[in-house]
């Protein structure tokens, strides 16, 4: 695969169609301007967008930030919701802040677009960490173009159902154009649905995926792809083939070294960071090698 | 927050994760622990302090025997084998075990080991006996002291009496050998009556005395012949003025016989000097012969002195006497003359027989004084061996009779001065148990308990949860050059809790073990009311 590389000047495959989201035009950052406070203290942002009233032509259901549109996000506990978290962790905060500068910086020296969001099994936090990344990499100061969540789960679909409701696009194989560009409530952040399991985007086409990510990395500068849990679907074994970097998500005490061996298989290299959800606390909140 | 708050965190943390792992095992075994805790009777322990004395002569008199002179850090380094010697043990196995063979080894041993010995100090030190009964603890080692102080003392006076009887037929032996000696001495003395060094000084004086008169005798004898010679010759020459009447050209008769004295003193006087002059070239003035020599010519010096004056004397009266009476006077002179020359002849003899058996006398002298040097080396080997064996027999009989002594010392006196212990307190039933020790049998469950939880601790950190990541550190090495953040989940994850059965029975065993324990202890203490069928497990104090 060939990581940040241009748009293709060759035309997208047949079966990828992609639209970019009729949102509102998101507005210029300010590139080099004060620096941005942390998200633990999102509130005080002054072009955090209206929360709650965003709304896509397709209807979507509007994300439950409405009391703290600049808060981390958690996953509720029924797995269906997002719900934020106004007052995370000073520790929290600082973890996916740096996880974040982290990410920026290897993009700018290595120009890449998309990266992976991974982990062994479901449960570990993962989808929780894919937003959250996103939501940082959408206010970072200095961002140039918006971000894109990607659904890459064609089975739970998880991320699409938080964002688009049960009836989300594409689940009950109507009609509707999948997958698909939304816009989100959060600031920057544009999602794309998970293809169905018809689709061309499954784990027989890896091509079909690289072509894609070639091709929305045209017009988004960072993409986050939600994986599915590698050892339990093998499509989360060609995303995690199909992306340029790999942020692996596990969780202390659960997982073990054999199955973050497993899950990272041959694409160690590829890992920018890893996030360890639930550590105990006062351990080490970063170890770099 | 600070490395120490995190630390502490970080193990309360691990700790609370491997609770049961620790908990079950110290439940477990604290329950039974207390169950058997509950059940031991009390015990009591009865003490007797003893004391090490130095048996020495300043405490016991010159009737110390020597090889008992031990240091007190020497007797105490074999005080505990002495005391738990087999005939003091045996003293209390019916004390213990009114059924018990004292004679029994293995019953001796199971009672040595129920002794206690306990060294207090450098010169103290104690026995006790733990038993259920006070009083039974109390006398038996009462009984342990009593026979070791005895055993101890009879051992004792069994040696002083071995030495005593030995020193005492050294004794008799040592005054056999000098009753020889004396026996053979005074043999010898009277085998040799004569010639005994004591008489070395009366022989030489004897020998010395008769030398002296058998001199003056031959001197004696000698004069006299000298004499008849002058008294002939005086007579021939007197007879013929004896017819006439010469007047005074002839000498009247008291003249005459001044004269003759006059010449016999003067010949004596010069044969004295002689003799003289002969021992002064030999000897000094100082030597007895000397002396007596020069005794002698004072004497006849004097002789000579007063025969001078004699004969002036005469020679005046004869001046003065010019009657014819000197003619009957002459004739009466001679006669006189004859018997005079008669007497010196006699007296020659009777002189010259007195040195021929005085030279007999010397000469037996001389024969005594030659054999006493022989006599006086015998008799000094003989006094020499006779002085030893006075002194072995004195020393012997000395020895034996402070054997005597220190026999009858030991015999008699309080053991406390003769075997070195002395017994300052002795053993009283105890009022308060003294074990045993419940808190020590629960600390070890619960050290046992934890001992092991740790033991599986490890085990399932080797076996089961070497694979498991627990912290940042864990992942750094499996992917190299990423950046690894930990956060704490966010949000109550779809995940489901996992090991909530195990809480609940390990909880559910826990809390059981502990309401046992805690059950069993407040019956024992009296916190909370034994139960009827609860007794039978409890002793004690309940």
């Amino acid at each position: 695969m060939s990581a940040g590389a241009p748009p293709d000047p060759d035309p997208a495959p047949e079966h990828v169609l992609v639209t970019p989201p009729p949102v509102e035009a998101e507005p210029v950052p300010d590139v080099g301007a004060r620096p941005e406070p942390a998200p633990a203290a999102p509130s005080s942002r002054e072009d955090a967008p209206p929360p709650s009233t965003v709304s896509t032509p397709y209807g979507l259901a509007p994300v439950d930030v409405d009391a703290a549109p600049a808060a981390l996000l958690a996953v509720s506990a029924d797995g269906a919701r997002l719900v934020a978290t106004p007052q995370p962790e000073a520790r929290t905060a600082d973890g996916y802040l740096r996880m974040t500068a982290r990410i920026l910086l290897e993009f700018q020296k290595q120009d890449l677009r998309s990266i992976g969001v991974v982990s062994a099994y479901e449960g570990e936090g993962r989808t929780a960490a894919a937003v959250n990344l996103a939501v940082c990499l959408g206010r970072a100061k200095g961002r140039v173009g918006r971000v894109l969540l990607v659904d890459g789960d064609a089975r739970r679909r998880a991320l699409s159902k938080m964002f688009c409701g049960p009836d989300a696009p594409g689940a009950d194989g109507e009609g509707r154009p999948h997958p698909m560009l939304i816009g989100t409530a959060l600031d920057g952040v544009d999602l794309m649905t998970a293809p169905v399991l018809d689709d061309g985007l499954t784990v027989t086409s890896p091509a079909a995926w690289i072509a894609t990510f070639r091709e929305l990395g045209a017009m988004y500068p960072h993409i986050v792809v939600d994986c599915p849990a590698v050892l339990e679907n093998p499509e989360g074994m060609v995303l995690r083939e199909c992306v340029q970097q790999i942020v692996l998500v596990a969780r202390a005490g659960a997982s073990t070294r054999t199955l973050v061996r497993k899950t990272l298989g041959q694409t160690a290299a590829k890992v920018l960071g890893v996030i360890l959800n639930g550590a105990p606390p006062g351990g080490a909140t970063e170890a770099w090698r | 927050m600070s490395g120490l708050s995190a630390l502490v965190r970080k193990v309360a943390a691990a700790a609370f994760e491997r609770r049961w792992i620790f908990a079950v095992p110290v439940a477990t075994l604290l329950a039974p622990a207390a169950l058997y805790v509950v059940r031991l009777p009390d015990t009591y322990t009865a003490r007797v302090g003893i004391s090490v004395r130095q048996v020495n002569a300043e405490r016991v008199g010159v009737a110390l025997p020597t090889m008992q002179d031990f240091r007190p850090e020497q007797i105490l380094a074999t005080a505990r084998d002495r005391v738990l010697q087999a005939p003091n043990v045996a003293a209390m196995v019916p004390v213990l075990w009114p059924k018990g063979n004292p004679k029994d080894d293995w019953t001796i041993e199971r009672a040595r080991a129920r002794v206690m010995y306990d060294q207090a100090g450098d010169a103290r030190f104690s026995l006790s006996i733990v038993d259920t009964s006070p009083a039974r603890a109390a006398e038996a080692v009462n009984t342990l002291v009593d026979a070791f102080i005895e055993n101890e003392r009879a051992a004792r006076v069994a040696v002083v009496e071995r030495r005593r009887d030995f020193l005492e037929a050294e004794a008799g032996k040592a005054r056999e050998a000098f009753d020889a000696v004396l026996a053979e001495k005074d043999a010898f003395r009277r085998a040799h009556p004569d010639t005994m060094p004591d008489q070395r000084e009366t022989i030489t004086s004897d020998l010395h005395r008769i030398e002296q008169e058998m001199r003056e005798r031959e001197n004696d004898a000698q004069r006299n012949r000298l004499m008849v010679p002058e008294v002939d010759k005086w007579m021939k020459s007197a007879v013929p003025a004896a017819g006439t009447d010469a007047g005074r050209a002839s000498l009247s008769a008291d003249e005459q016989m001044a004269q003759l004295k006059l010449t016999s003193a003067q010949a004596a006087l010069d044969q004295a000097s002689r003799q003289l002059a002969e021992l002064r070239v030999k000897y000094t003035d100082s030597y007895d012969r000397v002396q007596l020599a020069l005794a002698q010519v004072q004497l006849l010096e004097g002789q000579v002195t007063r025969a001078k004056d004699e004969l002036d004397a005469a020679k005046k009266r004869a001046d003065a006497d010019t009657s014819s009476r000197r003619r009957a006077d002459n004739q009466e002179l001679m006669a006189s003359m004859r018997t005079f020359r008669d007497s010196l002849v006699a007296e020659e003899k009777a002189a010259r027989a007195a040195v021929d058996e005085l030279r007999a006398r010397a000469a037996d002298l001389s024969r005594r004084l030659g054999e006493i040097p022989a006599t006086a080396d015998a008799l000094r080997k003989l006094q020499t061996a006779l002085e030893g064996a006075d002194q072995t027999r004195l020393r012997a009989e000395e020895a034996a009779r402070n054997a005597r002594v220190a026999a009858d010392f030991y015999r008699n006196a309080d053991p406390a001065e003769t075997v070195g212990f002395a017994v300052e307190s002795r053993a009283i039933p105890p009022v308060s148990p003294s074990g045993p020790s419940r808190t020590r049998w629960l600390a070890s469950a619960v050290a046992l308990g934890l001992g092991i939880g740790y033991g599986l601790h490890v085990l399932r950190r080797r076996y089961v949860d070497e694979d498991v990541v627990a912290d940042a550190d864990d992942l750094a090495d499996l992917v190299p050059g990423a950046l690894v953040v930990s956060v704490p989940m966010l949000g109550a994850g779809p995940a489901r809790r996992r090991g909530a059965w195990v809480d609940l029975v390990c909880g559910a065993w826990v809390v059981v073990c502990i309401g046992v324990t805690a059950f069993a202890l407040g019956c024992h203490r009296g916190w909370i009311e034994t139960p009827s069928w609860f007794r039978p497990f409890v002793a004690g104090r309940s």
